[in-house]
Order: C-alpha cells, then structure tokens, then sequence
C-alpha cells in the first residue's frame, strides 16, 4: 500500500500539538499506529489499564499487518476522528480542557450528568474531568441534545479529546 | 474538645492586615451541606474572587469522588475559597500542589513550629503520616468563563477519630498544639492561597518545586495509583507524580488516588 507522506506529516503535527502521544487508525486497507514516548516515561490518569511494558521512542507502522506493531502497552484512549464527512456541520463538540481522567457522575454512585439524548440547558455541566485532584465541571456552552458521549467514565482523557457531540436546539 | 466560634469580622480583618485592598466577602456559617457547594453557588450568582465560606459544621462534606470528609461541628476548620482563574488549563491544575503547600504552612504556623507538615501529592497534609489536612479543588469552565473553589479542611481540635480513621488521621490538638484560633488560622489559609494565586499566575508551578521536593511526604514509599504500583521518586517539573515501577520504569501520573502500600489500610476520607 501506499503512504501518503503530506498526510502522515500533518496527522503527525496534529497530534504533537495536542500532547497526544498514541495513535491507532485501522480500517480495510491501512492499519496505523503512531507511538511517541517521551524517553523512558508514561503517563498514565486513573484507571488506566497499563500492564507494564514501555512505550519505544517515536514507532509508526503502516503496513496494513500487525507484523511490526508492538504489543499495546497501555489502551488508547478513544481516536479523536481526523475526518469524519458524514459529520452533521450543526453538531458541536465538547473537548477535555487538559489530560486527567473523565467522569460522568460527581460520585461513583450517582447518576451520570447526562445521557444520550439529555437536553442540556446553556451552563449545564456535562461531566468531570480530573487532574491532580482539581475536579473540572464542564459546562455546555449552548442548549442542545446530548448525540453522543464519546469517552469513557473513569478512563484517562487528553488534551483536546472530544467527549461530547451535542446538536443545538 | 470544642473551640472558640468563628468569628467572621476577625477573619476579615486579619486577611486585610496580610492583604492591603479591597475585601471579598467572608460568610461565616452554623450549619451546612458543603462549604464547596455554597462557594460554588455563590461563583455562579455573583462571582468574587476572593470570597469564602466557613461553616462550623459540614453535613455533606466530601473529599475526592464523593468520598465523605469527617468532621465533627465546632472542632475543625472547612472553608472554600472562590477563584475566577480566566480560563482552565492544563497548568492550572497544577495550582493544587501549591494549595497543599500554602495549607502546610499555615498548619505549622498554627503549631507555632512544633510540628513539621509534608505533602502527599497532590495535596494531602500530614504529619507523621498521618492526615491532619486535606483540599478538594472544583472548578467549573464554560461559556467563556471559568471559576474554581478551593476547598480546604483542616483538623484542628478533634482528639479522637472514628476507628477507621484512627490510625490514618489526627489533628493540631492530637500534635500537641492546644488553645489554636481557628479565625486566624483560616484568615491565614485564605490570605496564603491568594497570595499564592497571585503569584502562581505570573510564573506558574516552578518557584513551587524546591518546596514541593522538601514537604513531600512520598519520596521513596511503596504507593499504588490506581493500576500502576511502585516508589515514588519526587514530583515532575510540570506537578505530575513519578513513579519506579519493578521493572525499572518511570511512570508519571496525572490523576488517582495514591494508596500507601506501606500503611495498613486506606483512609476513607480523602
């Protein structure tokens, strides 16, 4: 297969700008996997489910195969989409302000925020997303319906990470 | 043992006497769920930074995840703080370290330097091991605006804890320190943090780190954050804690709960 170089760069750029550090991408023709270890160090949030290998400095593959894809070290959090052209231009997107661990509910045992197909007023808080122990509530921007809830409760989230779609109302 | 009441006109005035200019409200209460709660609403009606809200006693006060913070009426000190940060970042969460230093100052002011107070990232205070003060910071951000509320317990005149607790928490009376102003320990906290924010604002965490390095209660003891186990080896640059895992890793974590795996059980109250 053939790898578009100016794409790759770009993809590359992307990420280095969020502090995204790992990368998968697989569809029917490519499978990519972008690793940039930062020297000998891992980040890791709250339930992070790491078992204990390293992260190697900068490793991409894009052999369509798992043939020189090491073995995962820690989950990726969910692939922010590069491209997404079904996407609904109306929809908008509520984004994690830093790296920490995403929550739904204030506590372990109470309801999440909102759910899919929540109608949230402007100011409404969504969810929490914590690092060092500074617990962020974000807050709706605009009214809308809640289409998709894009992280998972209690996992580590990045900078930038989408973890809300909302269609305005 | 019971302490003297708060006494809101005596925190005001000795937060004016360490901060020249203009006062922010100070609201002494009874009785009430959270402290964080009340700051939080008072920041979405009409925020001011600098505000605070006192209360004797905490029917709903909590620590991380909604863990319960114990604190029997009239013995101790809750207190939060409202600040209006601008914005959110990744470096504002940072500002939690530096909280847990402010409150290690003021615990070993009002211990009139008999005591020495250490940090358990981010910002556990403890004295010999054991928690004598604990922060839970909420901040809320959207629509162009951001507020944050530093909640602030302190044990200060509680002698006895429940048995879980025993062996995990104490306060300034268990220490030693008898006959503590809870006024002046909470105007000295409140003027601390914000002179803390003051400068934190212009130059950030690293004028923090010497003394992050010095109270940290952590360095060298067996902890677990959540899935990763290990010594802790100090605090990063950018407030993350690091950890060597068994196999010779350096790990460095940005949120979770620190369980000391050298203690015999885990605090309930964080």
């Amino acid at each position: 297969m053939d790898i578009d170089i100016p794409k790759l760069k770009a993809l590359l750029s992307a990420l280095v700008e969020g502090g995204v550090t790992e990368f998968e991408f697989e569809d029917e023709t490519v499978r990519l996997r972008i690793n940039r270890g930062a020297g000998r160090e891992l980040v890791v949030s709250a339930a992070a489910p790491y078992v204990g290998s390293l992260v190697p400095p900068m490793t991409i593959s894009a052999d369509g195969g798992p043939a020189s894809v090491p073995p995962l070290s820690i989950a990726s959090p969910p692939a922010t989409p590069t491209s997404a052209p079904e996407e609904d231009p109306k929809t908008f997107f509520v984004t994690s302000p830093f790296v920490g661990t995403f929550y739904r509910a204030p506590s372990p045992d109470a309801p999440p925020f909102v759910d899919v197909g929540s109608r949230v007023r402007e100011g409404q808080t969504l969810c929490i997303v914590e690092a060092m122990k500074l617990m962020n509530e974000l807050e709706a921007d605009q009214a809308g319906v809640i289409v998709d809830c894009l992280a998972e409760n209690g996992k580590p989230v990045e900078f930038g990470q989408k973890l809300f779609k909302l269609k305005p109302v | 043992m019971s302490c003297a009441a708060l006494d809101g006109a005596r925190i005001v005035a000795r937060i004016a006497q360490l901060r020249p200019g203009p006062a922010a409200p100070v609201i002494v209460k009874a009785s009430t769920g959270s402290t964080n709660d009340d700051a939080k609403a008072l920041a979405r009606s009409g925020p001011v930074h600098g505000a605070v809200v006192l209360a004797e006693a905490q029917t709903h006060g909590r620590g991380r995840s909604g863990s319960r913070w114990y604190s029997p009426a009239g013995e101790n000190l809750t207190l939060s703080i409202v600040l209006l940060p601008g914005a959110i970042g990744a470096s504002t969460a940072t500002f939690s370290l530096v909280v847990g230093l402010c409150v290690a100052r003021a615990v070993e002011a009002a211990a009139g330097g008999s005591l020495r107070a250490g940090v358990k990232w981010p910002n556990d205070v403890l004295v010999e091991r054991r928690k004598i003060a604990g922060v839970l910071i909420e901040g809320a951000s959207g629509q162009g605006r951001a507020t944050l509320v530093v909640g602030v317990g302190v044990n200060v005149g509680s002698r006895s804890f429940p048995p879980e607790l025993s062996e995990l928490a104490t306060s300034l009376a268990r220490e030693g320190a008898l006959d503590v102003d809870r006024s002046l320990v909470a105007a000295d906290i409140v003027a601390g943090v914000l002179d803390a924010w003051d400068a934190f604002a212009s130059a950030g965490l690293e004028p923090w780190l010497g003394e992050l390095a010095r109270r940290d209660a952590l360095r060298g003891r067996s902890v677990r954050v959540e899935a990763v186990s290990g010594v802790a080896e100090g605090i990063a640059p950018d407030g993350r804690l690091l950890v060597r895992t068994p196999p010779g890793d350096l790990v460095s974590v940005v949120a979770g709960h620190v369980e000391l795996l050298d203690l015999p059980a885990q605090s309930p109250a964080r």
